[in-house]
């Protein structure tokens, strides 16, 4: 019977909330229901949370409708005031903000997403009862927007303690609003700002991520859109307002993006800011050379960061006018011997490639690239190599003074490499008097593709660059399949006749015990 | 309206045999072109010889029959169409056109007026007569010929019957003869089946009679014998009752007919038998290289066939591969002389053959001594169990070995020998339960019988004693389920057997399917093989067993092998690349797994240039090295294994294989100490220098262990849950003596290449900075001392020379001399396949016809361009006579007027 009870509770009290709901918006003589409602919000119960919260936003949208609500500031709230009706308006404004107080806190703090969003969506539903009706100290602006609230709003949003990414999933539906999405990047900035200053620069991971989640998420508008669509009406529909005009958003977009780089970024974090940040951030920017201090800074942090900075800092290069000095010989340092083994092989290998395409780089500089790289390819893996000497011929064709690498008619034997590999300046490696032995050690690598790309380099090259972009995702999966079904009707096989698996004249004797241990002991007895 | 002519292909048709008649008669219209050089015997081309005018005035006719008429016709939208019998058909002469006419006429007004006639029968006519008239007639023409046979003859059918008018008369008949009438078609069918009737009457008719007359003589002819047989009457009883064929009889006939001793080839002595397994062996090696470079016997062919080139064929932008081209991929310079090192393994093996033939002597021996044994009583030598007889077992296993060793000697053919042998011996031991069918008994038969009938009697002792044995013959397994059906419970020298047996009985000169039944076999056991590298400890006698079997089974068809092992490493590597693909790096394979790849390079010559098999192994090999993380004993086991399994796969071939100078530079890094500052040396993923792994290969004990033996590596280690500990220092003494060794034998192999220093530069760094080991036994020491060693060696002017490009062959002036061609044939100058003649041939008619077409539409345009001029003319000097005419009579009428005028003013 209790159990029953217990079960059918919720419901009824869901039911419940929504008779008083209606009570409430029919007569004032129903207003105390207000409390019980802002009671029930507080319930454990999912169900009943979800009606409150509910019921709540639609009894204070209809009354903001009303202007019934008092919206001052509510400090004098101890003193009498005579007229009834005054009096009745403070304390709604009273419970307005006792409401706005539970619908953040649900929003920042609560187990279950579902009533996150919910109370998002209250939220952002009482935004616009509040834009309708402004009071005269809101906004400020044309528009109307109540700032104050959606600040709160993105405050909360952006949690330093519960991961947010499905609420600001929901969130990004509204982003198709201009007002929205331009009050977003500015509020964000606020909230950076500030908890950048609370924290000293090094706010929790989670809070970064939640930014960056948010602002992954907002997808600009281009040079040719139109901006016309608002969340919160303004007075005046013709009225050029803020978040009409491109360049405003694209300031606040900036600015938001700006703090939040400032911040120490966790590594993952970074790198997945880095992969995006040339196709997402840089175009939208007002003015991109802003991201340089942030480029040059991560691609002095070396390694796999170094290589995703890169790509930014082409970017930047190539379509703002960006002039790096030592970029060639920054580039030069990346080239170690894991680079093949990282991710973004392909990516850095590949912007290697676009860097040095220009003719105009010096001789020098691009021998010390073909020597260097040759060099690695010493311990480079199988489904790199092919890459290393096809983008290393296509060098040698953009660089015809760089043959003598490859072809050097008349010289004499050398005692060592002149070849520094150690001297980090390109200029200095003394790449130029060298020759590229390691291709020529490569003619004898283990796989027949490889040996025959190197076998190639050690004729006169073709005029024609081969294409590399074939070669760069390579994986040895690939090449593993290939040499499969490459197979010849007449498949040769071994003439020595084995003994076993393990022979004496095999290379594990001395190694391993190959010898099986019964016969072993047999010749022991 | 009446045309002149019906059609205008019979237009067409007429003038045209006019016109041939015409030219005949006219030599003056022949035209000939004339011949530069003539040629004797030589025709005379289509367009030589031809008659320009008449074919010009031909064509204008033939243009007047259509394009004109089109032309004409051109605004019209009706056409007169002539419907008119016969008239379509220029061969009808008016009087038949009447007549056929008439009969139309006739038939249309029966219907038109039969159409509402009651219960009226048609009356039916001939030639204008009643038929009911006459019928009155009983027999309308009678002759006494035809009742004699019943039927009309053929020509009266067609005299009488209808007339023959109705139908049309075609006109062969009417040139043939004129006078007969022509037969309808119904008739002629009739006719030809009357005919064949006939004719297959007759037929059985003549049939009938030679039959009847072969009756006949054969009556006579018994008639006949009989007064032959009468003289001697006894002969035939004789033969019928033939006597008993006695015992005796059958067995003399039996050993008279049975096939006495062939002769035989000589048998080889140990030495030839030696020379021509080393001929062989220089043979297969000589391959061998040749697959190294990548050249295929084409290859060699082409280049022998290059090397005379005649001064023509240099222009023909033929790229010859020079021999040069390979041997600097490969630059080695042993290998470039195969009859020097090559033949090592060779005369080894011929080595080792007396001394299995001593082995095999000494167990002969002890089988003696055992059979004495068993004949005390066998239970005190098998403890496992006793129901077996343990002594024939073993000589069985013997008898494998010697199979095993005349395999060595002398290939295949000798094995289907003694494996056949083997089996009548082992059928003669008890006979009773011999399943044997008889196909295989005579195949029995042809092996040696005394050497045979010597070893039956050693052998009959022990098979009395034999309780129970293993059955001779066996089904070919389908799975792998099946064979361990079979080998349940067997101990391992037994499961070989049964294996042995399984190919001896199915071996593919015995039945059709067997080849598939041992490529399946093959399968099944490299399943198994698997599956026993799994378990721990390794069964090593039974996967040398088995390999030996999978390496002869490889070898009887290698194309359907090379797929098994294929899909089976296909397997492999797709589930270890999956692992890859997913978190970047993954855990070392099982131990099956490499073991597997031993087995390839034993089954799979590993120097070759590309290799179906090898290759792919070799890329598994390098994965494995690259992307597992090193964190136990077990994964450094792992690892030393497969770095020595590249140190086997490119032994011969020396090929540089990056992957493992990093691995084993890795693994010395692992081993050095890093607590005394940062080592600066430079690590290749799987390794880091900040791992928490990264002391695994460091002593724990400072000394304590410079005494201590090095033992080569246990193979248990290999397994997930080893039997021995990897976590002592033995262990770690005894892997960084093992890197030593194959770093010093890496190093050994690369000696020659350009890059050596460069190669092992940082290993070198490692180990003269870092890694001194001085709390190691002296071979590890060594080992170290002996690297160093070899990295100090010359810093020779040979191996830093600047490079350049091959030396090309410096192309030869162009040489006009004329090129003769051997039995040039002018005519049939095209060379090529059959589809691009055929193409040709199409192209050149596709050419001619588009020319004829385009020639035909030009003179079609003159042909209407004079049409229309001259229309043009005729209709202007029309309007010019209307013109003339018109003024003519307006002058006459004026004139007239004016002279009326006149008179009037004469008048008045």
């Amino acid at each position: 019977m209790s159990a029953d009870d217990v079960k059918s509770e919720p419901r009824s009290v869901a039911a419940d909330i929504k008779r008083k709901t209606k009570e409430v918006l029919q007569s004032r003589e129903h207003a105390n229901n207000i409390t019980d409602i802002l009671e029930t919000a507080q319930s454990e119960e999912d169900v009943v949370t979800a009606a409150s919260l509910s019921a709540l936003q639609k009894i204070f949208s209809t009354l903001l409708g009303r202007k019934e609500v008092y919206r001052g500031r509510l400090k004098g709230l101890e003193e009498e005031t005579a007229d009834p009706k005054k009096q009745y308006s403070r304390w709604l404004g009273q419970c307005y903000m006792d409401t706005l107080d539970i619908l953040l806190n649900r929003l920042s703090s609560h187990e279950n997403s579902d009533i996150k969003e919910l109370a998002l969506l209250a939220l952002l539903k009482l935004v616009t009862a509040e834009g309708k009706h402004p009071t005269s100290k809101s906004g400020g602006d044309q528009s109307n927007f109540p700032l104050r609230l959606f600040q709160l709003i993105i405050d909360k949003l952006m949690s330093s303690e519960a991961d947010q990414s499905a609420v600001i999933g929901r969130f990004q539906d509204y982003f198709q609003y201009d007002d929205i999405r331009l009050f977003t990047f500015v509020s964000l900035h606020k909230n950076l700002r500030m908890v950048t200053k609370e924290f000293t620069q090094h706010p929790p991971d989670t809070y970064l991520h939640n930014v960056h989640t948010l602002l992954s998420q907002v997808n600009m508008p281009g040079e040719g859109d139109e901006l016309s669509s608002l969340y919160v009406a303004p007075t005046d529909p013709d009225a050029e307002c803020r978040p009409k005009q491109l360049k405003e958003q694209r300031r606040a977009f900036t600015n938001a993006w700006l703090s939040f780089l400032k911040n120490k970024l966790p590594t993952s974090l970074y790198k997945q800011v880095l992969l995006t940040l040339d196709q997402a951030v840089i175009p939208h920017m007002s003015s991109p050379k802003l991201l340089i201090d942030f480029l040059t800074q991560s691609y002095n942090i070396g390694g796999a960061i170094s290589l995703l900075a890169l790509n930014g800092l082409f970017t930047l290069i190539y379509k703002h006018n960006l002039d790096y000095p030592d970029f060639f010989r920054k580039l030069y340092a990346l080239f170690e011997p894991s680079v093949f083994h990282v991710k973004y092989t392909a990516r850095f290998f590949h912007l290697t490639d676009v860097f040095l395409t220009s003719t105009h780089i010096p001789a020098y500089l691009a021998a010390a690239f073909i020597k260097r790289l040759s060099r690695l390819s010493l311990s480079a893996p199988v489904s790199a190599l092919q890459m290393v000497l096809v983008l290393i011929s296509n060098l040698l064709r953009r660089h015809p003074n760089c043959q003598v690498l490859v072809h050097r008619s008349g010289g004499e034997g050398l005692g060592s490499d002149p070849y520094d590999a150690n001297e980090p300046d390109p200029a200095k490696c003394k790449a130029m008097d060298s020759s590229l032995w390691e291709v020529k050690s490569l003619q004898s690598h283990v796989h027949p593709d490889v040996s025959q790309a190197a076998v190639l380099l050690g004729k006169p090259l073709a005029p024609l660059e081969t294409d590399l972009s074939q070669y760069l995702e390579l994986q040895t999966s690939e090449m593993f399949d290939k040499d499969l079904t490459s197979q010849s009707d007449q498949v040769p096989l071994e003439f020595h006749v084995p003994k076993g698996l393990f022979g004496p004249n095999d290379q594990f004797y001395n190694i391993w015990a190959t010898e099986p241990p019964t016969k072993k002991q047999k010749t022991v007895n | 309206m009446k045309h002149k002519y019906t059609s205008k292909a019979d237009f067409v048709r007429k003038n045209k045999k006019k016109a041939q008649t015409d030219v005949k008669s006219n030599p003056f219209e022949v035209r000939i072109n004339k011949q530069k050089h003539t040629v004797l015997g030589k025709k005379l081309r289509r367009f030589d010889k031809g008659m320009p005018g008449v074919s010009r005035s031909k064509a204008i006719k033939k243009r007047k029959a259509t394009l004109l008429q089109e032309y004409q016709q051109r605004g019209k939208r009706n056409q007169f169409v002539d419907r008119r019998l016969g008239e379509n058909d220029p061969e009808m002469t008016l009087e038949d056109k009447m007549l056929q006419r008439f009969a139309m006429e006739r038939k249309t007004h029966h219907e038109k007026a039969g159409a509402f006639s009651l219960n009226e029968e048609e009356e039916l006519t001939h030639f204008g007569q009643s038929l009911s008239q006459i019928e009155k007639f009983e027999e309308p023409d009678s002759d006494s010929e035809d009742d004699a046979t019943g039927k009309l003859s053929g020509e009266y059918v067609k005299e009488a019957h209808f007339g023959g008018f109705l139908t049309k008369k075609t006109s062969k008949d009417s040139l043939e003869e004129k006078s007969d009438k022509p037969k309808s078609r119904q008739e002629m069918i009739e006719e030809i089946i009357a005919q064949s009737k006939q004719r297959k009457h007759e037929r059985q008719h003549q049939k009938e009679q030679t039959e009847d007359l072969r009756e006949k003589l054969d009556q006579q002819w018994a008639e006949f014998q009989t007064s032959l047989h009468f003289n001697k009457k006894s002969q035939p009883k004789e033969e019928r009752v033939r006597p008993k064929a006695d015992d005796y009889d059958i067995m003399v006939r039996e050993l008279g007919f049975e096939i006495k001793a062939k002769a035989s080839d000589r048998l080889k002595t140990e030495e030839e038998l030696a020379r021509e397994e080393q001929e062989r062996l220089q043979k297969l090696e000589a391959d061998r290289q040749l697959r190294m470079k990548g050249l295929t016997q084409e290859d060699i062919r082409e280049q022998q066939q290059n090397r005379h080139v005649s001064a023509d064929d240099l222009d023909d932008g033929f790229d010859f591969i020079r021999p040069e081209r390979l041997q600097l991929a490969y630059k080695d310079g042993k290998l470039l002389l195969p009859e020097g090192k090559e033949l090592i393994p060779s005369t080894s093996d011929a080595d080792d053959k007396p001394i299995r033939r001593k082995y095999h002597s000494e167990a002969d021996g002890s089988e003696a001594d055992q059979s004495e044994d068993e004949d005390e009583g066998h239970s005190e030598e098998d403890n496992s169990d006793q129901s077996e007889g343990e002594g024939s077992d073993q000589s069985e296993e013997e008898d494998d070995d010697d199979d095993d060793g005349s395999d060595l000697e002398s290939e295949k053919s000798a094995e289907d020998v003694s494996g056949e042998e083997e089996e009548q011996e082992e059928e003669e031991e008890d006979k009773d339960e011999s399943e044997e069918d008889g196909e295989e008994e005579r195949e029995d038969k042809k092996g040696e019988e005394a050497k045979a009938m010597e070893k039956t009697k050693e052998r009959k002792a022990i098979a009395e004693a034999a309780q129970t044995e293993l059955p001779y013959t066996f089904k070919a397994p389908e799975s792998l389920k099946d064979l361990m059906e079979l080998m349940e419970d067997q101990s391992y020298d037994r499961q070989l057997i049964i294996i042995n047996r399984i190919r001896k009985c199915h071996h593919p000169s015995l039945a059709e399917g067997n080849r598939t039944k041992l490529q399946n076999l093959f399968s099944i056991l490299l399943e198994y093989f698997g599956k026993l590298a799994n378990q721990s400890p390794v069964a090593m006698e039974m996967i040398d067993g088995l390999t030996i079997h999978l390496y002869e089974l490889a070898q009887q068809s290698p194309g359907p092998a090379a797929d098994t092992v294929q899909t089976v490493l296909k397997n492999k590597y797709h589930k270890f690349d999956s692992v890859c693909q997913r978190k970047g790096r993954a855990v070392y394979p099982a131990v099956d797994t490499l073991l597997l790849l031993k087995l390839v390079s034993v089954m799979f010559p590993t120097s070759d240039f590309r290799h179906s098999v090898v290759t792919p192994a070799m890329l598994f090999m390098a994965q494995i090295l690259t992307k597992c993380p090193v964190t136990s004993g077990r994964d450094i086991a792992c690892g030393l294994f497969v770095c020595t399994l590249f140190l086997q796969y490119v032994s011969l071939s020396k090929r540089f294989v990056p992957e493992v100078i990093n691995y084993l530079q890795g693994l010395l890094y692992l081993a050095v100490k890093k607590e005394s500052g940062k080592v600066d040396v430079e690590v290749v993923p799987p390794f880091k220098h900040n791992s928490a792994q990264g002391n695994l290969l460091v002593l724990q004990e400072e000394d304590g262990s410079t005494s201590m033996s090095i033992k080569p590596l246990p193979l248990d280690c290999l397994s997930k849950s080893p039997i021995q500990d990897t976590d002592t220092d033995d262990f770690r003494i005894c892997a960084t003596h093992a890197t030593l060794h194959l770093t010093n034998m890496f190093a050994n192999m690369y000696q020659n290449l350009p890059a050596f220093h460069e190669i092992f530069s940082p290993i070198r760094d490692l180990l003269s900075k870092h890694l001194l080991l001085p709390a190691y036994p002296r071979e590890v020491q060594d080992g170290r001392s002996q690297f160093l060693q070899l990295m100090k060696g010359d810093h020779s002017q040979t191996t830093y020379c600047p490079l350049q490009y091959e030396k090309l062959k410096p192309k030869p002036l162009k040489l006009y001399e004329p090129k003769f061609e051997e039995g040039y044939n002018p005519e049939r100058k095209i060379k090529g396949s059959r589809k691009q003649k055929e193409k040709e041939r199409l192209l050149k008619m596709h050419k001619r016809e588009m020319k004829g077409a385009v020639r035909e539409i030009r003179k079609d345009t003159q042909f209407l361009a004079r049409q229309q001029l001259q229309e043009q003319m005729e209709k202007d000097a029309e309007r010019k006579r209307k013109v003339k005419e018109i003024m003519h009579h307006l002058s006459s009428q004026e004139g007239e007027c004016k002279q009326i005028a006149k008179k009037k003013i004469k008048i008045m």
